[in-house]
């Protein structure tokens, strides 16, 4: 009770991170990372601009970009700062964060995961390998690691789950992972440099390449 | 390197000659022929580092199990089942290191008794981890059982590198396991190397093994971030992982990758160190920060206690599953592959300063720690030799490629490097400059398959210890 009391007396004392501090944070990147949106993040008008709760999933990664997002926490980039937390239940998740080529084995648990989650909800491929069926050529700056065909699935996670932004890279790098964040939080506006915009082969901006469409949204199934 | 060719009959006795000259199994491979035919290697390297490759044509499709003479034949055997057809005699059915899809969920495997249940732990788990599933039979502390599913990440990866030239499959290789990525590019590099009779250039023997110590200081790190994070300390945690950072950034400025991709290409290097006059001052800041932490770390009773008798792995068991790396070398000796005489890179390595294999007795997570320990301040120290000796050739200075070139080659050869995990082995079969086939054996495989026989008495607050204490990487345990 007393601690109740001494923080309604004294009021918030916590202030929001410093300007400078989320500049650094966009801007120390170069011209290689970038984000890409395949999904329409409009469905979404105010998507966890104050917090953003993320689930990861390993759909068949080579395990370097887990470390590289494992990095988010320590002390450089220190993600909770800026209201990002990784979470242990899909319960709790804003995001599905998404790494790996999707293999056969990690389908059924990736899309288990998927529909456990509560609406309104995103889902963010990390790495290159998540992107091994979509069409090269929008940036040229991603390498495309394994389609796994021959094992049934050549599209990436993209026919599994419906992605909405995608992070090239093998792996990217932190601050590339934590742009594409700060994208889906719509912290970072989609008219910026680094931000593309997924056009498919008719033209049509914003659409998804392949895989299904979210479900209708409005509660949980 | 000894080749030795033996008739299907004959395959398992050849192999169990050469275990009984006192040599360790590394690993049984299978490769595809020409037509159906596939060729089963066993490879085996004696104390003095020489490897024998045991080869037999398995026409037939099935061979002699070894699994009675060597245990961790097992999951070689139920992925050469699996991957090409071929069976042990003695095959045992069940849950394979391959799964198929509509056998992952359930094994046919448990134990039964009062009060004993079954817990799938995994693969999706909570934390940034890789996707690997724990079946655990436990009556509720200990886990006298366990089964172990790497295959959920299962990629294909072999059959992806066949009819590409080595020079593109070594871009794959690199992504075969994440946190290796400079040791499977050497591995796979000195088979190619070894069978075009290529002399790799003295300067990017240098400049390789730079990248390969600071990906062993990376591997060793984040077991030191995960050990501290596992224990609850928070301000060991926040300090290692930010000198993990730095290590990341240093090679990143170093060749432009985080994870030093694209310097290694078979027949030297195509990334020259970037000039960075500054690399050795960093690297000695670094060096001080994690010898001071560590120094911290290993003198506090809460981290030490909880590691101490955690994850015993007696040498016993160690020589006879054939364990490789710090696993193996926490309890007994003679694995570390940059001491062995028969590899192209002991002469590098000894002129950069390395001293020999470290090695303890103590068979447990303090003595793999105390290893771990050991070898990063000699990666630090064998870094800065090289560094050195590269700045006699210009290294810092001038960007230039060294590589000697690739001739178009045939034939079948293995190549060895010692990951952070410990001994990589790539066995290649090339036909016109183009891989008809390559065999991929981890460490982490080969390691894996001894995770449930380190419990002993231990608990279940002891698993995450024992799994980072294990230095395990899913991807290169499913490939």
């Amino acid at each position: 009770m007393v601690w109740i009391n001494k923080g309604l007396k004294n009021g918030v004392l916590t202030t929001r991170y410093p300007a400078g501090e989320l500049e650094w944070a966009i801007g120390a990147s170069e011209s290689m990372e970038k984000v890409v949106i395949a999904g329409d993040l409009s469905r979404i008008p105010r998507r966890f601009r104050h917090s953003m709760h993320i689930r990861h999933v390993d759909a068949g990664s080579d395990g370097a970009v887990e470390m590289e997002i494992a990095a988010l926490l320590n002390p450089v980039y220190d993600v909770n700062r800026l209201g990002i937390y990784f979470t242990a239940s899909p319960r709790h998740a804003d995001m599905l964060l998404v790494t790996g080529c999707g293999t056969p084995g990690m389908s059924a648990p990736l899309r288990t995961t998927y529909d456990a989650m509560p609406f309104p909800k995103l889902v963010m491929a990390v790495g290159s390998d998540c992107m091994g069926g979509i069409e090269a050529g929008w940036d040229g700056s991603y390498y495309s690691e394994y389609d796994v065909t021959g094992q049934t699935i050549n599209t990436g996670i993209a026919g599994i789950v419906a992605v909405d932004l995608y992070v090239p890279g093998s792996p990217p790098s932190p601050i590339a992972i934590l742009k594409g964040i700060l994208v889906a939080m719509g912290v970072i506006p989609l008219d910026h440099p680094d931000v593309y915009i997924y056009s498919n082969s008719a033209g049509v901006a914003g659409s998804r390449p392949v895989g299904d469409s979210h479900p209708p949204e409005g509660g949980r199934r | 390197m000894k080749f030795i060719a033996a008739d299907i009959e004959d395959f398992r006795s050849k192999v169990s000659e050469e275990l009984q000259r006192g040599s360790r199994f590394a690993g049984l491979m299978g490769i595809s022929l020409e037509g159906a035919d596939r060729l089963l290697t066993a490879v085996t390297v004696s104390s003095a580092g020489e490897y024998s490759l045991i080869e037999s044509t398995a026409d037939r499709g099935s061979y002699p199990s070894l699994t009675d003479i060597v245990p961790s034949s097992d999951w070689y055997e139920k992925k050469l089942a699996k991957q090409y057809g071929i069976y042990a005699t003695t095959y045992r059915t069940g849950k394979g290191i391959l799964p198929d899809n509509d056998n992952i969920a359930k094994s046919s495997l448990s134990v039964g008794g009062d009060g004993l249940f079954t817990l799938h732990y995994g693969p999706v788990r909570s934390g940034v981890v890789e996707s690997i599933e724990y079946e655990l039979h436990t009556p509720g502390e200990d886990i006298p059982f366990m089964v172990v599913h790497p295959g959920y990440k299962h990629r294909n990866v072999e059959s992806h590198l066949v009819g590409i030239s080595a020079d593109s499959a070594v871009r794959k290789v690199e992504r075969v396991e994440g946190v290796a990525s400079v040791a499977h590019a050497l591995a796979f590099s000195s088979a190619v190397e070894s069978l075009a009779g290529v002399t790799v250039p003295y300067e990017a023997w240098m400049l390789r093994i730079i990248h390969a110590e600071l990906e062993r200081i990376a591997d060793h790190l984040k077991v030191a971030v995960l050990l501290a994070e596992a224990a609850g300390l928070a301000v060991a945690y926040s300090r290692f992982s930010y000198e993990l950072e730095l290590i990341q950034q240093l090679r990143g400025t170093l060749c432009g990758n985080r994870f030093s991709r694209g310097v290694v290409v078979p027949g030297g290097v195509i990334a020259p160190l970037i000039p960075s006059n500054d690399a050795i001052s960093r690297v000695a800041h670094i060096r001080d920060l994690v010898y001071g932490d560590a120094s911290e770390a290993m003198s506090t009773p809460s981290f030490v206690d909880r590691i101490r008798h955690a994850g015993k792995l007696p040498a016993g068991l160690a020589t006879d599953w054939g364990a490789v790396g710090v696993l193996a070398r926490g309890s007994t000796s003679g694995t570390d592959t940059r001491s062995f005489e028969s590899v192209p890179y002991a002469q590098p390595y000894r002129d950069a300063g390395y001293k020999g294999e470290r090695s303890s007795q103590g068979c447990d997570a303090l003595a793999r720690q105390q290893v771990r320990w050991e070898e990063v301040w000699d990666s630090f120290s064998i870094i800065e030799t090289a560094l050195d000796v590269l700045d006699g050739y210009g290294g810092k200075k001038v960007r230039k490629v060294w590589r000697a070139p690739v001739p178009d080659c045939s034939g079948m050869s293995l190549g060895v490097f010692e990951a952070p995990q410990g001994e990589c082995l790539y066995l290649v079969r090339m036909l016109d400059g183009k891989l008809a086939g390559c065999a991929i054996r981890s460490a982490s495989f080969q390691n894996l398959q001894l995770f449930p026989l380190i419990f002993g008495g231990d608990i279940f607050t002891d698993f995450a210890f024992n799994e980072a204490s294990m230095e395990i990487s899913a991807a290169g345990a499913s490939l």
